[in-house]
């Protein structure tokens, strides 16, 4: 079965350097040496998945179900949960069950299926389309282009990481939540008023990019089943739209694109193309780590960050230390200040900075001299991947296992009003299996890093002239990833 | 209409009803705005019982008070003594009732250790009950705040013993007061002999404390089942009018006070609760009890402990929570090493606890402003301390590895957060962690270095 269904399987006669799966000299890679990287699986050869994903309703009533959870958020933002933020509604719902299934579930095995999905900017994009159900011509707002120079991830990387100098009230204080939610959906509308499709998603929501980067590590895609029909199609309907589907809302060509940074899995590509000729595979993960399209500073610099806040995050919430604990929460400017100064410094700053060595380290060791730093740099920044994913995995379990138990409480009173709807209010506070906690940690960052290391290697064989050069250069980001992870290890439970 | 006129209608509107929503939860931020009333402290109604107590130790818990309503009282914590705010003792369970000629008053707390003996730094348990002298005198928060004088009686657990019990506790500690350049003891240190485990004591404000001459209020407190009981008792009125205060059928309030010598209280340093107005029955009948208090007989009785005493001196701690019947068997084998922990919100000190394996050890935690908990990954314990409440627990650190002990009980908003680690070493877990890293580390390097070249060139996976 699994023949038949693959789709992007190359011919292992056929050299592919420029697709993910296969090495310069053409083999077939395989991720631990166990799985081919160019085995695919698409749901959508399931005739009744298929039927779903071309359906006007599939995903607007997911998007109306959360748009409803995500009323009761904001509300109870507003008119309730005042008491602490571990009785809120709004902070359980966003960061304990919705931040824990989006790392642990939805971006490692479902990619971007929360874009899909996410009802923040729906306000805008049915403004902009002037429509909710089916298809129009009309749009609304000025539809202006962004700029050219600002189409990456900086934005969000900044954005990302400022949102994070809040972290000492959003994740406690249930009116920060509103603030967050809220000015999303505000940006959001604004956003779609002014630029065009889906601009505010593309480059400026800040979970928009570690979803996009991380999204490369998913074990899921949407892509092209056969290249040639969509050669001999000359009317493009998934990027110009057709009475069925929009155009590409996220400004891609969903005929040609290799990877999923930048794919919000809208599965308007589905109902627009008139050959079924799209895909929804299921593939090894990180495959798209290897596909040498729009590699930029911007993605390394976003790897760099998410390893920087998922470390800030541990020191100032699972960590002992009450004095950043009183940084964090913004007890006085002066102290809360310093804290985004260090966080700040250390995000952009110090582990760019060790990065930057340990790169320049491979390049002097393969002995590689027409090879430039930056390429270097870029290309093995990817292989931070796997281990930040891990990290942050390892980093939820740590809220999960702990505080999960409130969810219980918050689903019987939403708005802390004293109500017990489902007749679990009453339920204490019930830590399960933190006796399992380190450990669990332990073999999520172990399994990130072998993940890290099988793609650092790839990686170095790609960006080095050959495999002798590779292999030198691969020795120090090997030992950085080993360390990276001991560091980790020790911060979770050494 | 022109599409950049909608467009900023629009963005108005969404920002307009963002503004307004905001503004609402700022202004409702700490919940909607709610009048509480102030809990009155109540009326303690002092019931006629044609009983005299002899203040045995069966007197404490005599039948007569399973008869006489209780009143709970709540207790704050003394603002004038520092470190405050500090409520030692929540509250206390205050009866009393009276035979026509004497007044007794039982108060009854929680107290999960019984701190009899003064030594330099330690200190032992107390309450006391106050009432101004003159009936007129406007009651103040402050327990010695009164503008006119107040008359004290002070209970101390050491004294009961030594009264009661003939014992004088662990060493005595005093001042030398003999200067090397005088060549005879000038101050002559002495211990006045006891007559009564209750001190009756003078005041007009703080810092005024006086032992008034007459010893009149005698008194009996009995520490069983994690609670202390302590009856006074003393004639209703008195001749001595100037330095007693009187209990007659017209209005008069009395406020109560309790030390935790446990949670080191002494002095100022207690909780006490408002002003209690009393309500006196007028006897029912003319004929109280003839009994004479036997001294001889109530010391007699003293050194009979009972055997819920007996047990409890047993034991060495007396565990909050979560001990293990395990765990205690083994305290009494070895002593264990106690660990001190102030919790303050959001952090505990220590915030790391380094133990070795196989080690016993009691966590004690006292809490300095709210309620806090201490759960313990892995060990499933878990002990709670209010500010005045100490909690403990002992355990045998048998698992190895970092475990995280975190607050169980909500205690503001970075509640969850709170949290500090207990090490007990070796720390297996993540030595074979790092075991493992290091040898998956030369594991790759060696295929990378001595196996991957292959026929043909084509590289091998890692």
């Amino acid at each position: 079965m699994s023949n038949e269904n693959n789709n992007n399987q190359t011919d292992n006669d056929q050299p592919c350097c420029d697709q993910a799966g296969c090495n310069q000299s053409g083999s077939r890679q395989k991720l631990l040496g166990i799985i081919p990287l160019d085995w695919r699986f698409d749901l959508a050869s399931i005739p009744l998945i298929r039927w779903i994903l071309k359906q006007r309703w599939f995903p607007l009533c997911f998007i109306f179900m959360n748009m409803f959870l995500f009323m009761l958020i904001l509300m109870s933002g507003v008119i309730g949960g005042f008491s602490s933020g571990n009785y809120s509604f709004g902070i359980m719902m966003v960061w304990i069950l919705w931040w824990v299934v989006l790392m642990m579930i939805l971006v490692p095995v479902f990619s971007r299926t929360w874009c899909m999905v996410c009802p923040l900017p729906s306000f805008g994009e049915w403004l902009q389309r002037i429509k909710i159900f089916g298809v129009g011509k009309k749009v609304g707002g000025l539809n202006l282009k962004w700029p050219k120079k600002l189409s990456n991830m900086w934005i969000m990387n900044i954005l990302f990481l400022m949102t994070t100098y809040f972290s000492g009230f959003f994740t406690v204080r249930p009116l920060a939540t509103f603030f967050m939610l809220g000015s999303l959906i505000v940006l959001g509308i604004v956003f779609m008023m002014i630029f065009e499709k889906r601009t505010f998603c593309l480059y400026v929501c800040p979970v928009s990019g570690f979803q996009g980067l991380y999204s490369n590590l998913g074990m899921s895609e949407i892509r092209v089943k056969d290249p040639k029909i969509c050669e001999k199609h000359k009317k493009k309907t998934c990027v110009t739209g057709n009475k069925n589907g929009y155009g590409c809302p996220w400004m891609l060509e969903p005929h040609s694109f290799k990877k999923n940074t930048y794919c919000g899995m809208c599965l308007e590509c589905f109902k627009s193309c008139p050959f079924d000729n799209m895909a929804f595979n299921l593939r090894p993960p990180a495959t798209d780590l290897l596909v040498d399209e729009k590699r930029g500073l911007d993605e390394a610099w976003k790897c760099f960050i998410m390893l920087a806040i998922a470390v800030m995050f541990y020191v100032a919430m699972m960590g002992p230390w009450g004095t950043i604990k009183n940084w964090v929460r913004g007890e006085t400017f002066i102290g809360w200040f310093k804290f985004i100064s260090l966080h700040t410094f250390f995000a952009l700053v110090v582990i760019p900075g060790i990065f930057g060595i340990f790169a320049w380290l491979s390049k002097v060791v393969s002995g590689e001299k027409d090879i430039r730093l930056k390429k270097v740099f870029v290309n093995l920044s990817y292989s931070l991947v796997p281990m930040g994913l891990a990290a942050w995995i390892a980093f939820s379990f740590g809220f999960l296992l702990p505080n999960g138990s409130y969810l219980l409480h918050i689903f019987s009173d939403p708005f802390a009003r004293g109500w017990d709807l489902f007749g679990t209010a009453g339920i204490p506070w019930t830590p399960f299996g933190t006796v399992w906690l380190v450990p669990l940690q332990f073999f999520t960052l172990l399994g990130g890093y072998l993940v890290s290391v099988d793609y650092g290697y790839k990686l170095c064989l790609q960006t080095f002239a050959d495999t002798a050069t590779a292999k030198r250069g691969f020795i120090p980001l090997l030992v950085l990833l080993t360390l990276v992870t001991i560091a980790f290890g020790w911060l979770y439970g050494g | 209409m022109n599409n950049k006129i909608s467009v900023t209608i629009v963005i108005l509107i969404a920002a307009g009803l963002f503004v307004w929503l905001a503004s609402y939860g700022w202004i409702n931020r700490y919940g909607s705005s709610e009048t509480y009333e102030i809990v009155e402290p109540g009326v303690l109604a002092v019931n006629f019982h044609a009983e005299d107590l002899a203040l045995k130790e069966a007197d404490v818990f005599a039948e007569v008070w399973q008869n006489t309503p209780v009143l709970k009282v709540l207790l704050n914590h003394q603002i004038t003594e520092r470190p405050w705010p500090k409520s030692s003792t929540p509250s206390v369970d205050v009866q009393a009732f009276h035979n026509g000629k004497d007044i007794y008053f039982k108060m009854t707390w929680e107290d999960d250790h019984a701190d009899k003996t003064a030594l330099v730094d330690s200190f032992v348990d107390g309450c006391a009950v106050a009432a101004p002298i003159d009936t007129d005198a406007p009651p103040r928060s402050i327990m010695m705040g009164f503008s006119s004088p107040v008359n004290l009686w002070q209970w101390q657990a050491n004294k009961d013993m030594q009264y009661w019990q003939g014992k004088t506790g662990a060493e005595q500690t005093y001042a030398d007061f003999v200067y090397p350049f005088e060549k005879e003891e000038i101050f002559t240190v002495s211990i006045p002999e006891l007559n009564s485990a209750v001190s009756d004591l003078l005041a007009q404000r703080a810092g005024s404390v006086t032992r008034k001459d007459d010893q009149i209020v005698q008194g009996r407190g009995i520490w069983r089942d994690g609670s202390w009981n302590v009856v006074f008792k003393r004639s209703l009125t008195t001749e001595d009018k100037e330095n007693d205060c009187q209990f007659s059928e017209t209005k008069q309030s009395v406020s109560f006070a309790v030390w935790d010598g446990d949670q080191d209280d002494r002095g100022s340093r207690k909780s006490i609760s408002e002003w209690v107005d009393l309500q006196i029955q007028p006897p029912q009948s003319k004929k109280p009890a003839e009994q004479k208090t036997s001294d001889v007989a109530s010391n007699v009785d003293a050194h009979k402990k009972s055997w819920i005493e007996k047990l409890s001196s047993f034991s060495f701690v007396s565990t909050a929570n979560a001990a293990t019947s395990q765990t205690q068997a083994i305290e009494t084998v070895k002593e264990p090493r106690v660990i001190n922990i102030v919790a303050k919100r959001f952090e505990y000190t220590p915030n790391r606890i380094r133990l070795e394996k196989g080690e016993l050890v009691t966590l004690r935690m006292e809490s300095l402003d709210v309620t806090h908990g201490l759960y313990i990954d892995g060990y499933d314990l878990k002990i709670k301390a209010r500010p005045g409440l100490i909690g403990k627990v002992t355990f045998v650190a048998d698992k190895p590895g970092r475990f995280t002990f975190r607050c169980s009980e909500t205690c503001g908003e970075f509640h969850p957060y709170m949290i500090g680690f207990l090490d007990v070493t070796p720390n297996s877990r993540f030595n074979a962690f790092v075991g493992a890293t290091g040898v998956t580390f030369v594991l790759i390097l060696g295929l990378v270095l001595f196996k991957g070249k292959q026929k043909n060139g084509v590289e091998t996976n890692v």
